[in-house]
């Protein structure tokens, strides 16, 4: 892949990455049973449907006092997706330049393995809500989908910005 | 014979690629606030009358008597307040009827376009899978009726007594004139509605104003529900 082509695949990871924590990503449809008509007789905003995108979701966590759950998800949703981007932006720079991208690509290479977690949240996340009894459900949004793209192309960026050992990330560098 | 030059190594690239999809992210959220932002403006109004040829769900919501009768009698021995129902006629026949849901003693009175006659002991059945049948379309306390370009509709409005039922006004309304929604009638001097409260008259006796609920059947039972509690 050449630079070019991995700056194109960079800034839709980016673009993608954006829309999957804004987008709404989950859609929960609250259902009491039988009683599901008499509910919303009497209150019909219990029956009404809430869409949550992944920072609202963060949001939510931080308003319920689950702080420590929030700035998990925050930095493993929010802020190491977007690090990642950046060391791969500045790498694909580098090797525009015909420069070794260096020891953080390395690094994010290695802590990639943690950005799978906001995955996993997810996922434990929409079971965990499916399994509420009395018909609830829970319909998943095009922003999660926005989201897992931007996790599968960054993961597809990975293997071709410093995978193999004799790419350029391998390269001994200055910094 | 030229002397070779040292070749130039290449400037590192500037350090703002690090904040580059920071940037892409917060310009995506930025356009999608935006949208959000449209998106949560008020639409334009759309037609705000009834349509020829659909079917509407119609019911009074609140119904206004003057203190006393027409000509200034009491309504009710002493000081009581009327016991008030009304009939909704279209085509000359009764449509609907709350004589079975007076309110008693009052000057306003209000109704909901939503409940079931149902006592604790049968709740419980209700409640129950027994009660499925009992969906919230039979719960609906309001005359259907379709809007025909020169159909009207007949408001008659009474105090339930024992032996025999004062009537306290009425009015016909044209269906063409109605709107979805609530519609506010007043009694003017000449015993006809009108929309212009100005226009009402306030010492006339009898039945003051009514706010007329217009809903389209055609909606689904849960918007229905919410627009007829």
């Amino acid at each position: 892949m050449n630079p070019r082509q991995l700056q194109v695949c960079l800034v839709a990871a980016a673009g993608l990455l954006g829309l999957g924590l804004f987008a709404p990503c989950m859609t929960l449809h609250p259902a009491f049973g039988e009683i599901t008509p008499w509910v919303h007789l009497i209150n019909p905003g219990l029956t009404a449907p809430t869409t949550y995108s992944i920072l609202e979701g963060i949001r939510s966590l931080f308003d319920e006092g689950s702080v420590f759950i929030g700035v998990v998800v925050l930095l493993f949703s929010v802020v190491f997706p977007i690090w990642k981007l950046g060391v791969y932006f500045m790498a694909a720079a580098c090797r525009a330049r015909g420069l070794g991208t260096g020891a953080s690509v390395r690094w994010v290479n290695q802590l990639g393995k943690w950005s799978m977690l906001d995955v996993f949240v997810l996922a434990v996340l929409v079971v965990a809500i499916k399994g509420l009894p009395g018909g609830s459900r829970v319909s998943i949004e095009w922003g999660a989908a926005a989201f897992c793209a931007s996790v599968l192309l960054s993961i597809y960026i990975s293997l071709h910005i410093g995978g193999g050992r004799n790419s350029v990330a391998s390269e001994p560098t200055e910094d | 014979m030229t002397e070779m030059e040292p070749s130039e190594k290449p400037s590192a690239p500037s350090p703002f690629f690090y904040v580059v999809p920071l940037l892409i992210v917060l310009g995506v959220g930025a356009v999608f606030f935006m949208g959000d932002k449209e998106a949560n403006e008020p639409a334009p109004a759309p037609s705000r009358k009834v349509v020829l040829g659909n079917d509407y769900y119609v019911l009074v919501t609140l119904m206004e008597f003057h203190p006393a009768k027409r000509g200034g009698a009491n309504w009710d021995s002493g000081s009581s307040a009327p016991d008030i129902f009304y009939q909704l006629s279209w085509h000359g026949k009764t449509v609907y009827h709350t004589e079975n849901d007076v309110v008693k003693n009052a000057l306003i009175a209000k109704w909901f376009g939503l409940g079931a006659n149902v006592s604790v002991i049968e709740l419980r059945k209700v409640l129950t899978s027994d009660g499925k049948r009992l969906s919230p379309r039979n719960l609906i306390k309001a005359a259907l009726i379709s809007v025909e370009s020169n159909g009207e509709l007949v408001i008659r409005a009474y105090d339930d007594d024992p032996l025999r039922d004062d009537f306290a006004g009425g009015c016909a309304i044209p269906l063409a004139d109605l709107e979805p929604g609530d519609n506010a009638y007043f009694i003017d001097a000449e015993g006809k509605p009108t929309r212009d409260r100005a226009r009402l008259a306030a010492n006339r006796g009898g039945l003051k104003r009514l706010v007329l609920r217009v809903v389209d059947s055609a909606q689904p039972v849960e918007k229905l529900v919410e627009a007829l509690r």
